[in-house]
Parts: C-alpha cells; sequence; structure tokens
C-alpha cells in the first residue's frame, strides 16, 4: 500500500505542496497592492510536483534549485531537452520571494536589498536551517554567524542577486516605465513551441472565423440593400445595372461605366450606412468582444522565470547596521564559517568552458550537498519527519540554531540523516523507513496514561489527530463528489472576486482541479482555503497554522458550491445503491473509507427516514421540482456527513 | 538595542529559549497542556481565573461561557482601537517645546543606536502641528485631533509608555500578546479565556480588520496561540456579510436544516466520545454550535440601519474619509452592547508609520481616525456604557524626535522613523480616571523618563480593570504558569485609575 501511494501522482502533489509553502510559491509579486501576475512561475510548481513523484534526489533537487544555470550550458545547447530546462525552472526558487521592486518608486537600491534579504532568509531556514537575517545587521546574538558570513552568502549570489545591476519583476501597470520583465528566459522544448504554435493557430482559425461570420454578413445586408435600390428603378435596367455592380471597375466596358457613374453611389451600400444598421452594429460588437477574448489567450514566446548568472558582479561590501550607503569591508563570496572544517577554502571556479558565470552558487550547492554536511541531511529528514508526524524531532524545523528547539531524539536524528544520505538521498525511501516503523503504525487513541507522561507527545507515544488541511478539505469535497478535475500542471486556473469577499476558483464542466492548480495571488486567497488555514506566503511559511473556528463550520454549512458538491455526491451514491442502508454504506465508504458502526447506521436510517419524510411534505407544494425526495433526502445526509468531525480529521 | 538608560525588563535568555521552544507547538501543545491540568479527570487542579473562586463545576471543556473574575471589575467589556504603525507622540499628544527651540540640529549622535534608517536620518524635527491644552483637565493635545480634543475630559493619556524593539513585527508581537516573539496567546484571547463572554451567540473576541487590508503581523495579531483555539479572535468584516457564509447561499427549508444539524451534532458527538482528550475535537463542536448562534445574532448586531441618522453622522458614516473606520466604530459599541467582551479595530497597513511628508501623511491618518474614535466616546457615554467599557486607543510604538529625511533632495518630505522608547497612548472608560496626563518623557520626546510604563504594565492595569490579577490569570504548560505578562513583575498604573 505504501509503495502504491508512492508512486501515485497524488504523492507529488501533496508532498510537493510541503515544499512550495518553504520556497514561499506565489502566483503574483506581492508588495504592492496591484500584486502583479508571475506568468510563468507555474513551472517551478510543476517542476517541484515532478521531482517529488520521479523521486529526484534531494542532493540534486537542491543542486539544480540553488544553482541549474551552472549545472549546464544551457545557452550553448543544441536542443533544450527536459533535464536542461528543469535545470533553470529549478531556480524559480530564488525568484519566490515578495517583489516590489517592478514598480518604478521602489525599485531602489534598498528594496533590492530587501528582496535579496527575503531570498537568503528563505534559503537560510529551508535548507540550513539557520535563521541568517539576524547578522544582516550585526553578528548573530545567539548562533556563530558574524556579519561578514552574511555577506559571505551575499557574494555567493550576487552574480544573479546585484542591487547595483537589477533585473526588474513584472511590471506593477501604470508604475513603470520599462514593460519588459527581466527575469525570464525565452527557452522552451520543442514540444512546448510546437503545442503552443498548435494552439495560436487553432486561436487564428477561430478569430478567422469570426470575422468571416461577419462580413457574410455585410455581405448580406449589402446585397439586400442594392435589391432594395433596384426595385425603385425600371425593371429593364435592372439586370443591367446587377452586371455592373458585379463587374470590378477595371474590367466594365464603356456602358457598364456609365451606368456605374451614375447608379453605383445610390445602388452601393455605403460604410457609414452599414455602420448604422443595429443588427450589424450589435454584430461588430460582438464579434470585436469574442475575438479580443481570443487574442488575449493567445500563448506568447515561451519563458521561463528564472535566476541566472550574469557574470562580473559588483563587489561585496559589509553593510555596516544593513545599511548600503555604510559599505564597510570588502568581501569574498564564502559559506558560514562555522559550518566548515576551517581549512578548505571557497572556491569557485567557472561552471564549464567559456561560461561567463561565476560559479559561486555552483560552490555553494556543491557544499550543501556533501555526504558530511551538518546541517543539509539533518533539516530535511527533520521535515520528512514533521510531514508524518505533525512535528520535527527539531520542532522549529526552519531553526536549528541556538534559539531553536533542542531535538527530542537527538541520536535518531543523526541516524536518520545518515541513512537519508546512504539511501541516495531517497525521499521515497524516507518514507518507507518511517512509514513502516511502529512508531508510525500506533493509534492516535489518548489514554489517561499517555496524559501524564507524555502530555505533549513529545516522546512520540501516539500518533497525533490530524485536521485536514486547506487544500485536503476542498480536494476532498471534490473528489467525493466526483467533480475533481484530475488534469494536472500547466497554468494555473484563475479566481474570482464575489463583491462580499468570497473568492472561489473558476470551473469548467469537468469540475475542479486540485488547489494546488488554482492561482495563488497573495492577495486574493481563495476563501476555502484561507478559512483551512493557507497562509499567505510572506515571504514563505515554515509551519502552517491550525485553527478551529466557526469559520470553518459556516463554510461547510453555507456555502452553496459545498450545497451543489453534496448534491452531485448524492446522486453518485444513488446511481450506486437504492436501499437505505446501501446508501448510507457507500456513502461512508466513499467518504470515511470505512463502513459506518452500528450506531452511525442507526443515526442515519433514522434522519434518512426523517429526511425523506420532510422533503416528500416540501416537494408536495413545489410542483416544479424534478428530483425525489428521496434524493433531496440522501443529498442532505451526504451534507452532512461532509460537515462530520470523521470527514475532517484523520486519526 | 542595549538595555541601558531605560527601565530594564528582565532579559532572561534561559526562559526565551524555552519561549521559542513553545512557540512552535501549536494546537496540540496547548490541548495536553490543559489535560496536564487534569480538568477533564477530575483532579483538584485548578485553572486560571477559576483558580481563585474555585467554582463548583469544573471546567470540563474550554468554552466561552461566562466566568467570575478574580475582584470586582471595573470595566465588562475592552473595546482597542489599535493604531499600528507607531502614532507620532511629538506630533499628538506630546509637545516638545524644545523641538522647536532646536529644530535643525544634528543629534543623531545621541540616538544612533535606536535609529533603524540611519541612512536617512536628519536633525532634530519640531512638530509641524500646533498643540493646545483642551477640556477642564488641559489636557495637550495637537490640532490633529480637533474631535478628540472635544473627548479630552474622557480620556487618560498616558505619556511614557515605552516598547523594547524598532521594527513593527517584534514590537506588535509585544503589544499584543506581551513578548517580541510570535506564537502567544494575544491580549484579547487572554480576556476570552479569563472571563468568557456574556453573549453566547457572539464570539468573545471580535476583530474588525480593515477591508483595505491586514496589518502588519496579519491573523497572527489575534491569535489565541498555546491557549486553547476557542479563544482566538474572530474576524468579522464590515461590508456585505460581516462573516462569508453567514447564510446559506441557497436556499433550502428551515425544517430540513434542522434535520441535517440535528444528525451531524448527534454523528460529531459519536467521534467525539470514542476520542477521548482530544481537545480539537471540542474546540470544533463549539465552534459549530457558534457558527449556528452566530447566524442569527451577528445579523442583526451588525445591522447599522437600525442607527439614527444622528448616530450615523456623528461617527461620520457616509462621508468617504470617515466611513470604514467610523463603520467598524459603530459595530464595535453594538457588540459591546450585545455582551460581546473584547471588541479590536485595526486599520489597514501602517497608516500611522509615517516615514515621510509628516503632516501630509499624519494628518491622513487623524482625518480617518479622530472623528469615529471621539464620537464612538460620546455614544458610550449617552448611554451609559463608557463606565464599564473600557476603550484603548494607541500603537505600537512612537516615533523619534529626529527627522527622517529618505529623499535628500526633498526635505519637506520629511517624516520621523520607529521610536519604540517613548510613546503616547489613551484610556477611557471602565474604570479609568477620566482627564489625567501620566507619565513624561524626556525634553525631546525621545524616551520615556518620568513614570515610564512598560507594555508589561499596561497588559496588567488592563487586566486589573476587568477584576483580574495578572499572575493568578494563567495558563500551565510544561509546568510553567504561563501569562499575559510573561516573567515580568508589572506594576498596574494606579495613577489612571478611578
Amino acid at each position: 500500500m505504501i509503495d502504491r501511494l508512492l508512486d501515485s501522482p497524488r504523492y507529488g502533489e501533496r508532498w510537493g505542496r510541503k515544499w512550495l509553502d518553504l520556497a514561499g510559491y506565489a502566483d503574483s509579486e506581492g508588495k504592492r497592492s496591484a500584486d502583479p501576475i508571475r506568468p510563468f512561475a507555474y513551472k517551478y510548481r510543476d517542476y517541484v510536483i515532478r521531482a517529488f513523484n520521479a523521486d529526484k534526489p534531494y542532493d540534486r533537487f537542491l543542486l539544480e534549485q540553488i544553482a541549474g544555470d551552472e549545472l549546464a550550458d544551457y545557452a550553448g545547447a543544441k536542443e533544450i531537452t527536459q533535464p536542461l530546462l528543469d535545470n533553470i525552472i529549478a531556480t524559480g526558487f530564488l525568484r519566490m520571494a515578495p517583489d516590489g521592486t517592478g514598480s518604478d518608486v521602489v525599485n531602489r537600491v534598498p528594496e533590492r536589498v530587501e528582496v535579496v534579504s527575503d531570498e537568503l532568509d528563505i534559503f537560510g531556514s529551508v535548507v540550513l536551517g539557520l535563521t541568517l537575517k539576524c547578522a544582516r545587521c550585526h553578528s548573530h546574538k545567539y548562533d556563530p554567524i558574524p556579519q561578514r558570513d552574511y555577506f559571505r552568502l551575499v557574494a555567493v549570489f550576487k552574480g544573479a542577486f546585484d542591487e547595483h545591476d537589477w533585473l526588474k519583476p513584472a511590471s506593477v501597470v501604470g508604475q513603470s516605465k520599462s514593460k519588459t520583465p527581466g527575469r525570464v528566459l525565452p527557452l522552451a522544448m520543442d514540444q512546448e513551441r510546437k503545442e503552443q504554435d498548435a494552439f495560436n493557430k487553432q486561436l487564428d482559425e477561430k478569430i478567422k472565423a469570426d470575422k468571416a461570420k461577419l462580413e457574410a454578413l455585410a455581405d448580406k445586408l449589402r446585397r439586400e440593400h442594392e435589391e432594395k435600390q433596384l426595385a425603385k428603378l425600371p425593371e429593364e435596367l435592372r439586370d443591367d445595372l446587377r452586371k455592373m455592380l458585379a463587374t470590378p471597375a477595371k474590367n466594365r466596358d464603356e456602358v457598364q461605366a456609365y451606368l456605374a457613374g451614375k447608379f453605383e453611389k445610390t445602388l452601393r451600400l455605403s460604410k457609414d450606412q452599414l455602420g448604422d444598421i443595429t443588427k450589424y452594429k450589435a454584430e461588430t460588437r460582438n464579434s470585436s468582444l469574442r475575438v479580443r477574448t481570443l487574442e488575449g489567450q493567445r500563448q506568447k514566446e515561451p519563458q521561463v522565470r528564472a535566476l541566472w548568472d550574469r557574470g562580473e558582479p559588483s563587489p561585496t561590501y559589509v553593510y555596516r547596521r544593513g545599511d548600503h550607503l555604510q559599505p564597510g569591508k570588502l568581501v569574498g563570496p564564502g559559506v558560514p564559517a562555522a559550518l566548515t572544517d576551517g581549512k578548505t577554502s571557497f572556491d569557485p571556479k567557472p561552471p564549464f568552458p567559456g561560461a561567463k558565470s561565476t560559479g559561486r552558487r555552483l560552490a555553494l550547492a556543491r557544499w550543501l550537498v556533501e555526504p558530511d554536511h551538518p546541517l543539509t541531511s539533518r533539516v530535511m529528514v527533520n521535515r520528512i519527519w514533521k510531514g508524518h508526524f505533525g512535528e520535527g524531532i527539531v520542532r522549529s524545523t526552519g531553526n536549528f540554531g541556538k534559539l531553536g528547539a533542542r531535538p527530542t531524539h537527538p541520536e535518531l536524528l543523526d541516524w536518520l540523516a545518515r541513512e537519508f544520505v546512504a539511501r541516495g538521498w531517497s525521499i521515497k525511501a524516507m518514507h518507507r523507513l518511517l512509514m513502516t516503523s511502529s512508531t508510525y503504525r500506533q493509534q492516535s487513541t489518548m489514554t489517561p496514561q499517555l496524559e501524564t507522561k507524555d502530555p505533549e507527545n513529545e516522546l512520540l507515544s501516539r500518533m497525533p489527530i490530524r485536521r485536514l488541511d486547506a487544500e485536503e478539505v476542498r480536494d476532498s469535497l471534490l473528489l467525493v463528489s466526483g467533480r475533481l478535475d484530475e488534469r494536472r500542471f500547466g497554468r494555473p486556473d484563475s479566481v474570482k472576486v464575489r463583491g462580499d469577499g468570497l473568492v472561489t476558483s473558476v470551473g469548467t464542466d469537468r469540475g475542479w482541479r486540485r488547489s494546488i492548480y488554482i492561482q495563488q495571488r497573495r492577495k486574493e486567497i481563495l476563501t476555502v482555503l484561507e478559512t483551512f488555514d493557507l497562509p499567505q506566503m510572506n515571504p514563505n511559511c515554515e509551519t502552517r497554522p491550525n485553527s478551529t473556528v466557526a469559520q470553518q463550520a459556516l463554510y461547510l454549512m453555507n456555502n452553496a458550491m459545498v450545497h451543489e458538491l453534496a448534491g452531485r455526491f448524492a446522486e453518485r451514491i444513488a446511481k450506486q445503491a437504492s436501499t437505505p442502508i446501501d446508501r448510507i454504506e457507500r456513502l461512508y465508504m466513499i467518504a470515511l473509507s470505512r463502513p459506518p458502526e452500528a450506531e452511525e447506521l442507526e443515526l442515519n436510517t433514522k434522519a434518512l427516514a426523517d429526511l425523506t419524510r420532510q422533503w416528500t411534505a416540501e416537494l408536495a407544494e413545489d410542483k416544479k421540482s424534478k428530483a425525489s425526495p428521496e434524493d433531496k433526502a440522501l443529498a442532505s445526509l451526504c451534507r452532512a456527513i461532509l460537515n462530520s468531525a470523521g470527514f475532517v480529521y484523520v486519526d | 538595542m542595549p538595555e541601558s538608560n531605560r527601565p530594564l525588563e528582565a532579559a532572561g535568555n534561559l526562559d526565551r529559549r524555552t519561549f521559542f521552544h513553545r512557540a512552535s507547538d501549536g494546537i496540540h501543545g496547548a490541548a495536553l497542556a490543559y489535560l496536564l491540568g487534569g480538568d477533564l479527570f477530575g483532579s483538584s487542579l485548578l485553572q486560571g481565573a477559576e483558580s481563585k473562586h474555585g467554582s463548583a463545576s469544573q471546567r470540563r471543556i474550554y468554552d466561552l461561557r461566562p466566568r467570575q473574575p478574580h475582584f470586582e471589575p471595573k470595566a465588562k467589556a475592552v473595546i482597542q482601537l489599535f493604531q499600528n504603525g507607531g502614532p507620532s507622540q511629538t506630533d499628538l499628544f506630546d509637545p516638545k517645546p524644545m523641538l522647536d527651540k532646536h529644530h535643525g540640529e544634528p543629534y543623531f549622535d545621541k540616538i544612533a543606536v535606536d535609529v533603524s534608517s540611519p541612512q536617512s536620518a536628519g536633525g532634530l524635527m519640531r512638530s509641524p502641528f500646533k498643540f493646545k491644552q483642551h477640556g477642564d483637565s488641559g489636557i495637550w493635545l495637537s490640532d490633529a485631533m480637533p474631535h478628540l480634543a472635544g473627548e479630552v475630559d474622557k480620556i487618560a493619556v498616558i505619556r511614557s509608555m515605552f516598547n523594547s524593539h524598532p521594527n513593527h513585527e517584534p514590537a506588535l508581537f509585544k503589544i499584543h500578546s506581551g513578548r517580541l516573539l510570535p506564537g502567544r496567546p494575544s491580549m484579547g484571547a487572554w480576556v476570552a479565556y479569563g472571563l468568557g463572554t456574556e453573549n453566547q451567540n457572539l464570539p468573545a473576541y471580535v476583530v474588525f480588520d480593515d477591508p483595505l487590508g491586514l496589518p502588519v503581523n496579519s491573523v497572527q495579531s489575534w491569535q489565541s496561540g498555546f491557549l486553547p483555539p476557542v479563544y482566538q479572535g474572530t474576524r468579522l468584516r464590515t461590508n456585505g456579510s460581516p462573516i462569508l457564509n453567514l447564510k446559506p447561499d441557497f436556499e433550502q427549508p428551515t425544517e430540513v436544516t434542522r434535520l441535517e444539524r440535528d444528525l451531524l451534532s448527534r454523528l460529531d458527538a459519536v467521534h467525539r466520545q470514542k476520542r477521548p482528550g482530544q481537545l480539537q475535537l471540542d474546540a470544533r463542536i463549539s465552534s459549530y454550535e457558534l457558527a449556528a448562534r452566530m447566524q442569527l445574532e451577528a445579523t442583526d448586531a451588525l445591522d447599522l440601519k437600525q442607527e439614527s441618522q444622528k448616530t450615523l453622522e456623528m461617527y461620520g458614516v457616509g462621508d468617504k474619509t470617515t466611513d470604514s473606520y467610523a463603520r467598524r466604530c459603530l459595530m464595535a459599541r453594538r457588540l459591546v452592547e450585545r455582551g460581546v467582551r473584547f471588541v479590536q479595530i485595526f486599520i489597514n497597513g501602517q497608516i500611522w508609520d509615517n516615514h515621510t511628508n509628516l503632516k501630509r501623511s499624519l494628518l491622513s491618518a487623524c482625518n480617518r481616525t479622530d472623528k469615529p474614535a471621539a464620537a464612538l466616546l460620546r455614544d458610550l457615554k449617552q448611554r451609559g456604557l463608557l463606565d464599564e467599557t473600557l476603550v484603548i486607543w494607541g500603537g505600537e510604538f512612537g516615533r523619534l524626535p529626529i527627522a527622517q529625511i529618505r529623499d535628500p533632495k526633498n526635505t519637506a518630505g520629511a517624516g520621523r522613523d520607529h521610536g519604540p522608547r517613548g510613546f503616547s497612548l489613551w484610556m477611557s472608560g471602565g474604570g479609568i480616571k477620566p482627564g489625567v496626563s501620566h507619565g513624561e518623557t524626556d525634553e525631546i520626546g525621545f524616551a520615556a523618563q518620568e513614570k515610564p510604563v512598560s507594555i508589561a504594565d499596561w497588559h496588567a492595569t488592563i487586566l486589573h480593570l476587568l477584576g483580574m490579577h495578572h499572575e493568578q490569570l494563567f495558563f500551565r504548560r510544561n509546568g510553567l504558569n504561563q501569562k499575559l505578562t510573561s516573567i515580568y513583575k508589572p506594576k498596574i498604573v494606579k495613577e489612571v485609575l478611578l
């Protein structure tokens, strides 16, 4: 069963999401209220999902995300292959922080330094489990990170993050002179280009057809006009006049030319006249709207949102108190001294012959994934542990420093970290290891003994009970009701905001896609996801909060979409089972993956009977409704189950 | 920031570490710590607000039923008008003639360590506003707040507040929850935990965030931290439906809904019964109960159509500048009238964070809030509610006496940088002595000097007015009694009490 789950494409969507939280994934730039869209960010999301599904070794996963641009010569490549493209897409990891510099007024050195600082924070806490932020303005008060080390890291990234040579993110409309985004590379595989050309060609055809339709209408109107005018003239002239009109001016003989001079103007429908015809006017408007909509879908040159070393970075100085106007000592690239043996020098070289790039990030990445690196493997296995057990062995997953929590089981952490490296940095291997452990197979039952001996479950004396997280709530509702559209990857589905602030996703007749494929703006988060604690990424999210509030109840009880899905769920059950008991059992199997217990069966049977009676009475007054009382009652029952603790909590 | 030159808070490195350790463990920790207290299993250990009186029926489940305070309270409810960003004390409440005298003189070196953005630090800067004494009490106010000037005899101004961090996020955590770090319960959560609420059909702790945007620490500003989640703030919206999904978005016969709910509560009871000790499930069940009751009452409570035109105008409802804040203030009164315990009103982003264009930006913040806040005081007074409602106004810190000049070419666009060492706020009603000015900053308004009031002092004073002792309102967790005032030994600011 574990293998089946790990092989499912859903695995990457679920565990990839955890990584996206850490990276601070968003489809918009944030910071400014306009919150401009990042049109190609989704490629990074897809990359992460694919990497988890393929069990890309974690060392490789990091190499690509920290220094994918320096792994291979993408610019000089004859053909863009998927692995080559992935290298570049992966660097999107370093492009996820909120960034307002798309607006000219805040695209100055201090704001750029802020963005770099956010990126380094994400890098530090996610990969190294260290809070680097403090060391930006002064030497770290608790961890052995002098300010110099912070700026040595800044220097590592300088080839790509240079506050004096800045590539702009997506522009804020009206606040930016230049419109060309600076952070994209026009890289794509032939396949993608072909698909895109095909798509655009299809668009062209649709547009052409639309225009032809309008022209056909114009022709019809012209002919009608001509006939109307001809009718006013003597009958014997009409045939000759028709011939004249059908003949192009230069081919006309003398007589026709004469007739044209005399009658053509009155016979022809002028442009103005045509434009005044109500029907034509309306159709022109509709057609241009349709064409505009189609044009809006036109796919531009495929691009990758990326980070790359541009060579010849400006020198890095220690900024006194973090202030760029007070440059202090010049520093070169390097990694925190406390994490090294103190002997090996940090020695970046251009990554491949003829490379413009400095190779600094590649050197950093290679250092990170050395098998005996003190933090990289520990930080990651701790996160995997947390993913299974609710809490990490080190509870402060992003802070292994002095202010972080002590590990509850230090030897276990060390052993797991060694196993992780020994098993080729395979994340799936770690899942298997943890999920087959007797700790994982414990129940969540509380006993008075556990309450006194291990109240906070630091000793892992039980499995913690867990509420479904935001995506799981929404996706499960869609799944049980058969409305989950399992199309994967690609451009995110858009959201719309209702007047009262309700944010919903736009579905199709196939239903709705999984939450991970819905556009994630910083300012407009799907209401259902926000209600169930999907965080705003500012800049990223180490640990999601877990709230229990009345709004969650209100959503599940009163939201129109939940109501609709309950109806669909009922239809699905009605097709599979007919007697009340069979239906209740189906309902339990689908929604809770278990049959109802005796007590539950009794409660549901009674409720279904009561509801059927009630609906019979209600529908007797309503002649229009086609649904039977039984179907309506079943939908009500489904709604109750979708609201129940059994559906929303996992034991 | 070095801790010298101003009142010290116990630094407690060890405690910080333990705190940080706990900051990360959320609800499980809360739930289990509660069990450690043993309520569920009939142990005699009582917790928090109940410990003093030792009610006969022990708290078995965390809920919002009203609870006896430790002693006779002066205030029954709190309305906090939180002014995110750090309102400038020397431009609003704390006149400093020395700034006029020494305007433009360099001063940076003396306060350098407290300047967040040294690159833009200018010289001392006088206030662009004129100060005057108002009312019978003669409290000083600048002309930026003409409406409050009319109510000045109802308030007590504390001019010697200080915070201990120059950045918004930590300073906000401090003023909302007592420490510089995230993860601790906010004051409103503590109050809801200690006192419950009078009206079981409305949340105990209501938050009105600004429709224009969340404050800096976002929803963490009203979190319940390690307290059970039932005590966290409930956000209400002021435009459209007060709470999203408050009413069904579809039509359905009432009786059907009742049958559905009935089934749901029975199923959840069965589910809960089989899982003893899982506090999350209790919180969830009560969240459903609250949701159902709120549907009935929240709509009515927030319906401003029931207010007279005169009242609406007094608050500034309908006037473009004040409308949004006025609605929230008026709704706060309506909620307090109905027995809500703690109402917190936020304003978007950081309108008081006047780094540039001091005069214009501060005035804009005042224009949006001054009239509604003053109206709230007058309205509460007229209705006889002010005596038992504590109104508090203030931000997370103040601002520096020196200019902040971000653009050297535009000195006229100067503002002020963050100044945590001294700031002003006011309190009114609910046992506060009206017409008092308490404490002093130094001669340029940089740091609290006379009778300094720490955040912990201030928290303790608020709890005191609500009839609770800060040492007795605690939550036992990992062998420690966790409190809003943390490890500090605060002094209640008696001088501002009736």
